[in-house]
C-alpha cells in the first residue's frame, strides 16, 4: 500500500500580507492587492501594476546567516518556513528532511544590482555582497543552513511551473520511501529583470488583470513564497501533529510546442492534469474546485480552459485564479496556489476569480465570479504551466 | 527495474562529440588552459573552440538561442543518435520522453546584455528574444521542443553536484514509469562576468602562474537513460548501468559527502569495499579537503581516484555530468583516465591507495560544492 503524504504546515507571503491568517483574510474577501509598484520605476513600461508584498518586514532571528547579505528571495523563503516549522511543530534542527524549492531567478534583486554595478563601475568595482544570495540555488543552501537540516537541497526552476513541481517531487520522494519528511514550496521577489522581461514580451496588462474574460489583455506580476511542511502520515500521527491536509495526486509534461507561447491544443496540459488524476487514482468527477493557472494572457487561459473542458467534459467544475487578487508569482505561484486549495478544503469557500465580468465565449467553464464564501470542497486540482511549456498539475485532499 | 544508458553527448574543450573527447582524455593528450579568447580581460580557461552550430544542428529555429542553449541541443543530440533514437527534430514525438537538466548561471551572456539594456537604455527598449533565453529553464524548454519530449522537463539550479542531481531525478523518472527514457543535459559556458566574480571572491585562477585555486571549464554533457529491458527490446547498446545515488548537504569533516556516498552505495546494492575507481569532482578549489574527507571516511582500501579538472577545468553545472560520461566511458572500454594531477603539477590532496589495478566493474562519481552541497553516483558495469 502506497505511503501517504499529509501536510502538518503551512507559511505564506504574498500582496495580501505575511502569514496564513491574513492571506486567508484576503482569499476569502476577494480583496484586490494589486498597486502601483514601487520598487523600481515602472513609467517607461506597458503596465505598472504588480502584487507587491508591501507590508513584509524580515525580522526574524537568524542563529547564521548574515542578515546584511540575504537577497529578499531568501528573506521571504526564511519567513514562510518559520511559519511552517512553528504551525507543524516541528524541529528542523539536524533532521533528516529534503527540501524541494521552486524559483524562476532566485536572488535577481541582487543580481541586477551586481550586473549594474558591473555594467556601471566595472568587474573589479562591483560589491561582491550582492553575490553571497545571487545564484537560484543559493537560498535553499542558506535555508539548510540556517536551520541545521540534515538532508539535501533541490531547486527546480521550471518557470511558473517551479513551485508544483517542487510539491510534487516532495510527495513523490515521501510516497516512495525516499524520505519521511519535506520542506517544499516556491519564492520569487518583483524584480525589474522580470518585470522588463514580461514588458518585453508583451505580457504585462496595462489595465487589470481578468483571467478567462473575454477583455483580458495580460497578466500581473506579484512576489512572494508558501512552503508546506509534507510528511509521512505514520511520521505524523507518531509525533501527534495536527494534520492540514493530503497532497494526492501530481503529474508534470512538456508542451514541446514553443518556448514561451502554450500548445494552443492545450496537449501538455490535458497530459499533465490527467496524469495528476491518475496519480492520485481518482476521476475527474471527483475534483470540487479547480485553481486555475490562470495568469489572464488570451493564449494562457484559452489553452487552460481547453484543457479543462477536455478532461472534465460538461461537468461544470468551479475554476478561479487568484491572480488578480495577489499577481502572478511565478516560481511561488504553484506552492501559494497550493496553499490557496488548502484554505479552500479547510475553511470551506472558493476564492473569487476578480476582475472577470464576462467569460470568454472562448472559454467556456464556470469561472467562479463572486464571491462564494460557503463551499464544501474535499479535493482541488491545481495547475501551473510556464514558460518553455513546463506544465504541472497537483491534487489536494481535505483529512 | 535496472537504469541504463545508452547514449552520450559531449562537448568541451578536450573534443566536440563523444570520440573526439574521449580519444584526447583517455591519452591525456587534453590542451592545458589558455587565454579566452572572447574576455575582454586576461583569465584562463578550458575554452571550447571550433563550434560550428548551423553544420551540427540544422533546426534553424535555434540559431539564435544562447551559446548555453546551443551546447546543450548539439550533445542531446549526438547522445540520442548515438542511443539509436536518431537524434533529428521531433525524433521523440510518440516515444514518452523527458528532460532533466542541470544549469548552475544559466545564460549569463544574455543575462547581462538584458541587464545592459534597463541600465543603459531603459527596461522598455530590453529584447524579448534575450529574455525568453535569459530564463533558467530555456536550455531545457529548447531540448523538448527541438526533439518533441512531452514528458516532464525539468531544470535543476546548482553547483558542481547538480549534473548527479539531474541524474538522479532522470534516472527516477523512467523508474517510476513517467517516461521511457529520459534525457540528461548540462550545459554551461564561461562568461567574463562570473569568472571576474569567481576570481575576486571565490578561488578561481586568473592565469597559470597562480599557485593555488581552480581553472575554470565550459561545455556540455547528455546522457540518455532508459531501462536495460527497454534498451534490449530496442536493441540499444547499453553503455552502463545506474545503480545508486544519494546526495546530502555537507557539514564538517566530510559528512555530508560520506552520507551522499553511503546513500549510493545502499541503493546500489554494491558494497563499499568493491569501489575500486573513483571519479571525484576536486577541482583545486575549497571543497577539496570536505570531499577527501569524505571519501576517506567511507572507503578504506585501495582505490584508483581520478579527477577531470585538471583536463577540463571545473565546469560548474556541466561538471558532474561530464565525470559521470568519463566513468561509463571507463566501464564501457575497462580503461580508467588518469588524472591530471591538475593545472598547478601537484594534487592538492593525496589518495592512499593510489596503486589499485584491474578494469572497473563499478565506478564511484563524486561531487562537493562550495555551498555546501554533497552528491554521490555508482556506475556498473552492464
Amino acid at each position: 500500500m502506497a505511503r501517504r503524504v499529509v501536510i502538518t504546515g503551512v507559511g505564506i507571503v504574498t500582496a495580501h500580507g505575511t502569514g496564513y491568517e491574513a492571506n486567508l483574510e484576503g482569499m476569502r474577501s476577494g480583496k484586490d492587492s494589486i498597486s502601483l509598484i514601487k520598487a523600481f520605476d515602472v513609467s517607461v513600461y506597458r503596465g505598472k501594476t504588480g502584487g507587491e508584498a508591501k507590508g513584509f518586514s524580515f525580522d526574524m532571528p537568524l542563529k547564521t546567516l548574515r542578515r546584511d547579505r540575504l537577497d529578499r528571495s531568501s528573506q521571504l523563503l526564511l519567513t514562510v518556513v518559520e511559519e511552517a516549522r512553528r504551525q507543524a511543530g516541528i524541529t528542523l534542527d539536524g533532521t533528516l528532511a529534503q527540501v524541494f524549492l521552486g524559483t524562476t531567478l532566485g536572488g535577481m534583486i541582487s543580481g541586477t544590482r551586481y550586473h549594474a554595478d558591473y555594467i556601471r563601475k566595472g568587474g573589479g568595482l562591483a560589491r561582491p555582497s550582492l553575490l553571497t544570495d545571487y545564484l537560484a540555488h543559493f537560498q535553499g543552501e542558506h535555508l539548510m543552513e540556517e536551520y541545521g537540516i540534515n538532508g539535501s537541497a533541490m531547486t527546480l526552476s521550471d518557470a511558473c511551473a517551479s513551485g508544483a513541481n517542487a510539491i510534487g517531487y516532495a510527495f513523490h520522494s515521501i510516497r516512495d520511501g525516499l524520505t519521511d519528511v519535506a520542506i517544499a514550496g516556491g519564492y520569487d521577489p518583483m524584480c525589474e529583470f522580470t518585470f522588463a522581461g514580461f514588458n518585453s514580451l508583451q505580457a504585462v496588462t496595462p489595465t487589470l488583470c481578468r483571467p478567462f474574460d473575454s477583455r483580458r489583455d495580460g497578466l500581473v506580476l506579484g512576489e512572494g513564497a508558501a512552503v508546506l511542511i509534507m510528511e509521512e502520515l505514520g511520521s505524523a500521527i507518531r509525533r501527534g501533529a495536527n494534520i492540514l491536509g493530503e497532497v494526492v495526486g501530481f503529474g508534470a509534461s512538456s508542451d514541446a510546442y514553443h518556448s514561451t507561447r502554450p500548445d494552443p491544443d492545450a496537449r501538455g496540459a490535458i497530459s499533465a492534469i490527467r496524469a495528476a488524476l491518475d496519480d492520485a487514482c481518482i476521476s475527474a468527477s471527483d475534483i470540487d474546485y479547480i485553481n486555475a493557472h490562470g495568469t489572464a494572457t488570451p493564449y494562457n487561459d484559452l489553452m487552460e480552459a481547453k484543457a479543462i473542458n477536455s478532461v472534465f467534459g460538461k461537468r461544470a467544475v468551479p475554476v478561479s485564479s487568484v491572480k488578480p487578487m495577489i499577481g502572478h508569482l511565478l516560481g511561488a505561484a504553484g506552492a501559494v496556489e497550493a496553499v490557496v486549495s488548502l484554505m479552500a478544503i479547510n475553511e470551506g469557500f472558493i476564492p473569487q476569480n476578480l476582475n472577470c465580468e464576462s467569460v470568454d465565449p472562448a472559454c467556456r467553464i464556470n469561472v467562479v465570479r463572486e464571491p462564494a464564501p460557503r463551499a464544501s470542497i474535499k479535493r482541488v486540482l491545481s495547475n501551473s504551466f510556464g514558460f518553455g511549456g513546463a506544465n504541472a498539475s497537483l491534487v489536494l485532499q481535505g483529512f | 527495474m535496472r537504469l541504463v544508458i545508452t547514449g552520450i553527448g559531449v562537448l568541451s574543450s578536450a573534443g566536440i562529440g563523444k570520440e573526439a573527447f574521449r580519444s584526447s582524455l583517455f591519452s591525456d593528450a587534453c590542451a592545458p588552459p589558455s587565454r579566452v579568447g572572447r574576455f575582454t580581460r586576461e583569465i584562463s580557461g578550458f575554452e571550447v573552440k571550433g563550434l560550428d552550430f548551423e553544420s551540427r544542428f540544422e533546426d534553424r529555429r535555434f540559431r539564435r538561442a544562447s551559446l548555453t542553449t546551443k551546447f546543450a541541443l548539439v550533445s542531446a543530440k549526438e547522445a540520442l543518435a548515438g542511443a539509436g533514437l536518431g537524434g533529428s527534430p521531433g525524433c521523440l514525438d510518440g516515444l514518452s520522453a523527458g528532460v532533466a537538466s542541470g544549469v548552475t548561471h544559466g545564460s549569463l551572456a544574455y543575462s547581462c546584455d538584458f541587464h545592459r539594456a534597463i541600465v543603459t537604455e531603459g527596461g522598455s527598449s530590453a529584447s524579448p528574444a534575450l529574455f525568453s533565453d535569459s530564463v533558467l529553464n530555456a536550455s531545457t524548454g529548447s531540448i523538448s521542443l527541438a526533439f518533441s519530449a512531452r514528458g516532464p522537463a525539468h531544470t535543476l539550479i546548482g553547483g558542481s553536484t547538480v549534473g548527479l542531481q539531474a541524474i538522479g531525478l532522470g534516472a527516477g523518472l523512467v523508474r517510476s514509469g513517467a517516461v521511457r527514457v529520459c534525457i540528461i543535459s548540462c550545459a554551461e559556458v564561461m562568461e567574463e562576468i562570473s569568472s571576474q566574480a569567481y576570481a575576486r571572491f571565490y578561488g578561481l585562477k586568473k592565469s597559470q602562474g597562480q599557485e593555488a585555486g581552480f581553472v575554470a571549464g565550459e561545455g556540455a554533457g547528455a546522457l540518455v537513460i532508459e531501462s536495460l529491458e527497454d534498451a534490449i527490446a530496442r536493441g540499444a547498446r547499453p553503455i552502463a548501468e545506474i545503480a545508486g545515488w544519494g546526495f546530502r548537504t555537507a557539514g564538517p569533516a566530510g559528512d555530508g559527502l560520506a552520507g551522499a556516498v553511503a546513500t549510493a552505495l545502499k541503493m546500489s546494492g554494491v558494497d563499499r569495499n568493491e569501489v575500486r575507481h573513483i571519479i571525484s569532482g576536486a577541482s583545486g578549489g575549497p571543497s577539496d579537503i570536505e570531499e577527501a574527507q569524505g571519501l576517506g571516511r567511507v572507503i578504506a582500501h585501495a582505490a584508483k581516484v581520478a579527477s577531470l579538472k585538471g583536463y577540463i577545468g571545473e565546469g560548474f553545472g556541466a561538471a558532474s555530468i561530464m565525470s559521470s560520461i568519463v566513468g561509463a566511458l571507463s566501464l564501457a572500454m575497462g580503461e580508467f583516465p588518469k588524472d591530471s594531477g591538475y593545472v598547478i603539477g601537484r594534487p592538492c590532496w593525496s589518495w592512499a591507495g593510489d596503486e589499485a589495478s584491474g578494469s572497473p566493474e563499478n565506478c564511484l562519481i563524486t561531487a562537493c560544492g562550495p555551498t555546501k552541497e554533497a552528491g554521490a553516483l555508482i556506475l556498473r558495469k552492464v
